[in-house]
């Protein structure tokens, strides 16, 4: 996504998972934020499974023995 | 004065090793002329899995009636001009070495007062049974053995979390297997999806906590509306919707999910198969696109996580680390490994998810792609593990960036709410958390789990109500769990879905 963050695979917490926030955002402004890119970010994941869950005339006639 | 002249069968037992009691109760081909094999595969796979499981001794009750043949004999064997007797045999298995005289002391012990100290040796050695009915082509009846994983790879882990527990009884001793029932169809009354059905609806009717149908009842239902065939029986398999509709018509609500690709498939695969719910995998042949067969996938094979492939994300599947799945397929027998993986179909060109089915002893059979699959699930589950998955692919990738945890995994579930209830008392909650969860919060009898975790555990459950049909309003609280530090992250989540902070 283009609005995504580069992921720093260094980063990896190991004893205690906390946010960061810096000083001047607040901890649930920063959360808000991140969930607002989240969401475009999950967007197409979730319309391409909805889609697996559409029930079609050829789906329903598929006959095993 | 007794009339014998309607005597009743000849009831003994008769206690015999593995091989010598395959051969004397599967004894001899019978007539054919075309090109099925004898033995069929069905007994030949239960004898391996059978000796991989360590059984040395085989006890034969040789007047049984089988609940679920019983059915079938009224419904559709009773009627035929050759008489099919209404009972079974029925082997039970036992891992020690023991004979005749053995056993009949056994019984004599128990009759001087150590009933209980013979019932629990005998339980101690018990691996199940199998009905053996009278049908000459298709003799492997309900079996009920424990799921049993044979030579898996190092650093894999099988779990079978769709079995329970059923009892058996036996010359007074009451014994028990868990398992899933599995039987051989018998193309009078059932083919491979009715069969594939039944074992599925055995797992969601212990969630329900209901009885189970018979192969007979599901063929009736599931042909009840009009069939292009014209008849429900001699059974010619069944479609999808037919499957569906037995499924309802069976108290339960069928889920249908189109096979696409193997990251889709392995995470709707463990969603339903981690929440005790049995899918039936509609599989079509590999070699031939018309070919269609049907099992009930009963457990999962999982591995080390891969990397993450998808930078884009801050959070993998926990799926991604699903090597296959354990099936009961009615051509071999139960927990039949299938090992999942990515092949191109030559049909379209598209790249399907490939179940490759293996015996017990590794021997590879018939591969398949992945076509559907139907999950009977209670009706009031409403929430399929696609919507709940809206709520867990948000909140997983936002507690991912925000962590900054390239770790972070999750895996969405269903769980009901007295076994969660049961387990949040070692999630490490406050007594205030621990009382708000168990005492002041509603949860739906099958609560949705968005389980999020780090590379030290579990982080955070997102749980939501699965009577509802969307999964915005469903969120009911999110849970702290142990690896989680902070109390205020967990309250912005809460605070974002409009649901309960439990620390």
């Amino acid at each position: 996504m283009a609005d995504e963050k580069p992921v720093d695979k260094s980063a990896s917490s190991s004893s205690s998972a906390s946010p960061r926030p810096t000083a001047a955002q607040p901890a649930d402004k920063r959360v808000k934020d991140i969930f607002e890119k989240a969401r475009q970010t999950v967007k197409p994941i979730i319309n391409r499974e909805a889609s697996n869950e559409t029930v079609t005339e050829d789906l329903l006639n598929f006959r095993m023995k | 004065m007794a009339d014998h002249s309607f005597p009743y069968p000849a009831a003994d037992i008769v206690v015999a090793p593995l091989a010598e009691t395959f051969s004397a109760v599967f004894p001899s081909s019978p007539r054919r002329v075309i090109s099925q094999q004898w033995p069929p595969p069905q007994t030949e796979y239960l004898r391996v899995y059978l000796k991989e499981m360590g059984c040395q001794t085989v006890v034969v009750e040789q007047h049984y009636v089988d609940r679920v043949f019983m059915h079938d004999n009224a419904i559709f064997y009773a009627r035929n001009l050759r008489s099919y007797p209404n009972f079974t045999k029925r082997m039970h298995f036992f891992r020690g070495a023991f004979g005749q005289q053995d056993w009949k002391a056994l019984i004599a012990k128990a009759g001087a007062g150590e009933h209980g100290t013979v019932q629990g040796m005998l339980q101690e050695q018990y691996l199940g049974f199998s009905v053996v009915r009278p049908l000459p082509d298709s003799p492997v009846g309900r079996t009920l053995l424990p799921a049993h994983a044979s030579q898996a790879p190092g650093n894999t882990k099988s779990q079978f979390p769709t079995v329970r527990r059923h009892r058996s009884h036996l010359a007074g001793f009451d014994l028990a297997v868990v398992g899933v029932p599995f039987q051989q169809q018998d193309q009078g009354v059932s083919a491979c999806a009715t069969t594939a059905l039944w074992s599925s609806l055995d797992s969601v009717s212990a969630v329900e906590e209901t009885s189970g149908v018979s192969p007979a009842n599901i063929t009736e239902a599931a042909t009840r509306y009009p069939l292009q065939e014209g008849r429900p029986f001699p059974s010619e398999g069944l479609t999808v919707r037919q499957l569906c509709e037995a499924t309802r018509a069976a108290g339960f609500s069928p889920i249908v999910i189109r096979g696409t690709n193997l990251a889709d498939d392995r995470l709707q695969l463990l969603s339903y198969l981690d929440s005790s719910l049995s899918p039936v995998l509609a599989l079509i042949s590999t070699k031939n696109a018309t070919t269609g067969h049907a099992v009930a996938a009963v457990g999962f094979r999982s591995g080390d996580l891969p990397p993450r492939t998808n930078l884009n994300l801050s959070f993998q599947d926990w799926s991604n680390c699903v090597r296959g799945v354990y099936i009961h397929d009615d051509r071999l027998g139960p927990y039949a490994f299938a090992e999942l993986s990515p092949l191109t179909d030559p049909a379209s060109g598209t790249v399907r998810t490939r179940v490759a089915i293996e015996w017990p002893d590794k021997t590879p059979d018939e591969d398949w792609f992945l076509y559907a699959m139907v999950i009977p699930v209670p009706l009031k589950m409403r929430l399929t593990a696609t919507r709940m998955r809206r709520i867990g692919l948000l909140a997983a990738q936002t507690l991912g960036v925000a962590l900054n945890e390239p770790k972070t995994t999750l895996h969405c579930r269903y769980e009901p709410a007295r076994r969660y209830t049961a387990k949040c008392y070692e999630f490490g909650l406050s007594p205030e958390g621990l009382y708000t969860l168990t005492c002041q919060t509603a949860l739906s009898r099958l609560v949705g789990v968005a389980e999020i975790a780090g590379p030290n555990g579990p982080l955070m459950d997102v749980l939501l109500d699965t009577t509802e049909a969307n999964a915005e309003p469903a969120v009911i609280a999110c849970v702290r769990r142990s690896a989680l530090q902070d109390a205020g992250l967990l309250r912005s989540f809460a605070d974002y879905f409009g649901a309960t902070a439990i620390a």
